[in-house]
């Protein structure tokens, strides 16, 4: 038992205070006189803006308010641009560190040595927001002019820089998640640029619904100045406003840093355990490690959603909300969670597989309940459906416990069926573009097009068709396979589940077309090869 | 030691590797010959734990490539066909890097960077950056990275590959210590020379397979079922050999059109006494009677078809 805990606290202090590989990227980064010279100019043009701002705040003509005004606008100026550098600097950094690695081929020799994923990830995060940090630091001699000067407080200027600090090392690990599998470092650049901007336009449509909607599990609205949803803090451009800001929780203030750093460490881990079942030999038990991971957040997500979303559903609903339960309530619940789902079945083409080169992602086979936790294309339809079980669990769980509805209804298990049956459709769909195609890109490509064309396409065909306005059947919506998540105000019963038992049979009908294609194209390959030969 | 057990592995409906085994001891030297695609790289990879296998397993010392990859990790050495070096870092530094992900205590560092730069005779060029030394040095910062740890087991692949005469055999020379030092080598290539004269023991892949393994003298013996030997006479070769093919033990003799007769013979050293007396006694001008040993090109090219996966 000591050595096991001395054998932790030993890689542990090598992973995060002995780290090999960010030692040798810093001393890269730092090499030459490079970075000595732009150092300098960036903290000469910071300290030449601070002057400026300073010597218009403090003109005759301006009052006292007016003054301490411009000197906030100032700070709020200079924070925004180290959430730039933040949003920019560390990810672009990470992520192009690694993708050298691997066109340079030193992947080999670091993997043969005793390293796991964790050491060499969290070097090349270390070394990459290492960097990063200096500019912060070269900043805090400027932004702490404004705590002299009157435009904010230690606590604001410490509490900024700590966010700044933990939203840096998240969007990196996002960024290395999502390029890990580029294969230019130009490429993982734009890719990691690209992620950047769409963290930011996601954590600004999140602060800004934040304000509307309300907060924290005790559904409280938000009366405090101080009190703010802790995902507003997730964008770094709002650290300047949100870092002293806290979460009441049943009765508690929660400060929002905590819980920030909390929500920064559990996604960056789950990114970086994505990144190393991308790039470690043996990753089977990373990839195991991926889908609990993905298993646990879906199941907070969904309840958390449902925590906040189950009150506005049933403020919304013209039949009476007075806690007691009714049919409609669980209806739309389900509705909504399973369109989350239907979002999620056009991931649905990574069911692909391949005949031609080297696939990691073996064995092939249909239904695998025992694959489903190793990443291959045989447990993916098991592990989808517990996801989507997972999710309609937590929702329930969560809609029951905080938002004062009682047991599910059978509207909302059909549902639940519903959405399982549309992971085969979208698996047997997947499984039979595969044996049209003679590389896995290919059938992903074409599996993708597949699912959007049966979505999409019919749509305006259907508008045509149908009568504006009707709502009795039969109706041309009825041949549509995404009709159960229409019938909003309906009680549904078991309509989705004969929705599903269609979709289903006709997932497994083409399934078993393209498996038995797959089967005949392997065995002519087999032949072809050993005729070579 | 090690020990390869039925090692095999499939990419698809391609298998790359199919069911190899054999063991090595402390001290061996182990070339793995093979073509271009034969599966010697793919081998290696798996026995370096970079490369998970279908099927099989190997064990170096007792620990499983499969079970416990991290324990085969330190103990070994893999140098690939490829440097791999990094840009915009000094030689001492590279090998402090690989130094510390091999977890070499802090405090013997220096002085196991020293002593493996003495070996690979790189200690003049310490502070120079690896992107300036010439091919041959940085392969040769390349062996010194693995064996900044003592490995008990070195994988080379390819290592000798654009190299000039001169790195080669020192390289060869560098490979003969390490096994004279205790440890495993086993070394891939495709230019046979090279490895007969360092080797001790030989594998030849092809398409998978292990078509032989064993020491050097033994695989070429085995492949020999009879001894040729080439008898030089001053004249009368047509004569000789009719008289030759009339003796026991000899299954054919044919004059080689050069003052030669070629002899495929079966008898023991005893009888070959004989053979050269009764030709001497028949008055036939024997000037020279030598034996002709295979190498392993011709073991090689006698058990390959050049088929590749």
């Amino acid at each position: 038992m000591t050595t096991t805990v001395s054998e932790w606290l030993g890689e542990n202090f090598r992973t995060y205070f002995s780290n090999a590989t960010s030692t040798r990227d810093f001393r890269v980064q730092m090499r030459g006189s490079k970075s000595v010279v732009f150092f300098t100019l960036y903290l000469g043009l910071l300290i030449t803006l601070a002057y400026i701002t300073y010597s218009n705040s403090n003109s005759g003509s301006k009052s006292i308010i007016e003054a301490q005004q411009s000197l906030k606008q100032f700070y709020d100026l200079l924070l925004g641009a180290l959430g730039f550098i933040v949003s920019v600097v560390p990810p672009v950094m990470a992520a192009s560190s690694v993708i050298a690695e691997k066109q340079r081929h030193s992947f080999d020799l670091v993997f043969s040595a005793p390293v796991t994923a964790k050491y060499y990830l969290v070097g090349k995060l270390i070394s990459s927001f290492r960097y990063t940090w200096m500019l912060l630091v070269l900043a805090l001699p400027v932004t702490a002019a404004c705590v002299v000067l009157g435009g904010a407080s230690w606590a604001d200027v410490l509490g900024s820089y700590f966010l700044l600090s933990v939203i840096g090392v998240l969007i990196s690990s996002i960024a290395l998640g999502a390029t890990i599998v580029s294969t230019k470092a130009s490429q993982a650049v734009v890719l990691a640029i690209g992620v950047s901007i769409g963290y930011n336009i996601l954590c600004g449509v999140a602060a800004a619904a934040a304000v509307f909607i309300p907060h924290g599990l005790s559904g409280a609205t938000g009366t405090g100045t101080n009190e703010m949803s802790a995902i507003a803090l997730l964008s770094p451009f709002l650290v300047g406003h949100s870092a002293m800001t806290y979460t009441e929780w049943y009765g508690m203030h929660v400060p929002n840093l905590l819980i920030v750093t909390g929500l920064a460490a559990l996604i960056s881990r789950l990114m970086l355990v994505c990144a190393g079942a991308q790039i470690m030999p043996y990753s089977k038990k990373l990839a195991a490690n991926v889908r609990i991971h993905c298993l646990l957040y879906a199941v907070g997500i969904a309840a958390y959603v449902a925590a906040v979303g189950v009150n506005s559903i049933r403020t919304s609903s013209t039949l009476p909300g007075s806690g007691i339960a009714v049919g409609s309530d669980w209806n739309k619940v389900g509705i909504v969670t399973a369109s989350f789902i239907f979002a999620l079945s056009l991931l649905s083409p990574i069911s692909c597989v391949s005949l031609l080169g080297e696939n990691r992602l073996r064995p092939n086979g249909s239904f695998q309940f025992r694959r489903a936790f190793d990443g291959t294309p045989a447990g993916h339809l098991p592990f989808f459906l517990l996801l989507t079980v997972c999710v309609f669990l937590g929702v329930a769980g969560s809609a029951m416990r905080w938002g004062g509805l009682h047991s599910p209804d059978s509207n909302y298990w059909s549902l639940m069926v519903y959405a399982c049956c549309l992971w085969v459709f979208g698996w047997g769909l997947s499984r039979w573009t595969s044996s049209f195609s003679r590389t896995l890109q290919q059938a992903q490509g074409l599996s993708f097009a597949a699912v959007l064309c049966l979505v999409a396409l019919p749509l305006p065909i259907i508008t045509m068709m149908a009568e504006p306005g009707a709502t009795t059947h039969p109706s041309p919506w009825d041949l549509y396979i995404l009709r159960p998540l229409g019938l909003y105000e309906e009680n549904v019963g078991a309509l989705p589940l004969a929705y599903g038992l269609v979709l289903c049979l006709f997932g497994l009908f083409v399934a078993g077309v393209g498996n038995r294609r797959l089967a005949r194209a392997a065995e002519t390959m087999k032949e072809a090869r050993s005729r070579a030969a | 030691m090690l020990e390869v057990k039925n090692l095999r592995k499939e990419y698809g409906a391609l298998t790359a590797v199919e069911g190899i085994s054999f063991s090595l001891q402390p001290g061996d030297i182990f070339g793995f010959i093979g073509s271009n695609g034969a599966g010697k790289t793919t081998t290696i990879r798996m026995i370096s734990t970079l490369l998970e296998p279908t099927s099989g397993t190997a064990e170096l010392f007792g620990a499983d490539i499969i079970k416990n990859p991290m324990e085969v990790r330190r103990m070994i050495g893999y140098m690939p066909d490829f440097f791999g070096l990094y840009d915009d870092v000094k030689v001492w530094e590279y090998l402090d890097f690989f130094a510390c992900i091999y977890q070499v205590p802090s405090r013997q560092r220096m002085e196991v960077i020293d002593n493996v730069l003495e070996l690979t005779d790189l200690t003049v060029k310490k502070d120079s950056f690896v992107q300036s030394l010439s091919r041959g040095m940085q392969q040769r910062l390349c062996l010194a990275r693995c064996l900044v740890h003592d490995p008990k087991l070195l994988l080379l692949d390819e290592p000798a590959s654009g190299l000039d005469p001169r790195a080669r055999a020192e390289l060869k020379e560098l490979i003969a210590e390490l096994g004279r030092m205790g440890k495993i080598v086993i070394v891939s290539s495709h230019i046979l020379p090279e490895l007969a004269d360092f080797c001790n023991t030989v594998g030849i892949i092809e398409k998978g397979e292990l078509l032989a393994c064993g020491p050097v003298k033994q695989i070429v013996a085995d492949l020999q079922s009879t001894r040729v030997f080439e008898a030089q006479l001053l004249s009368d070769t047509d004569r000789a050999a009719a008289f030759i093919s009339a003796m026991p033990h000899v299954q054919l003799a044919q004059p080689t059109g050069e003052g030669a007769v070629r002899i495929d013979y079966t008898g023991s050293p005893e009888d070959q006494a004989v053979l050269i007396a009764e030709l001497v006694k028949s008055g036939f001008p024997l000037i020279g009677f030598r034996e002709e040993h295979a190498d392993l090109e011709d073991v090689f090219l006698k058990l390959t078809t050049g088929a590749v996966n």
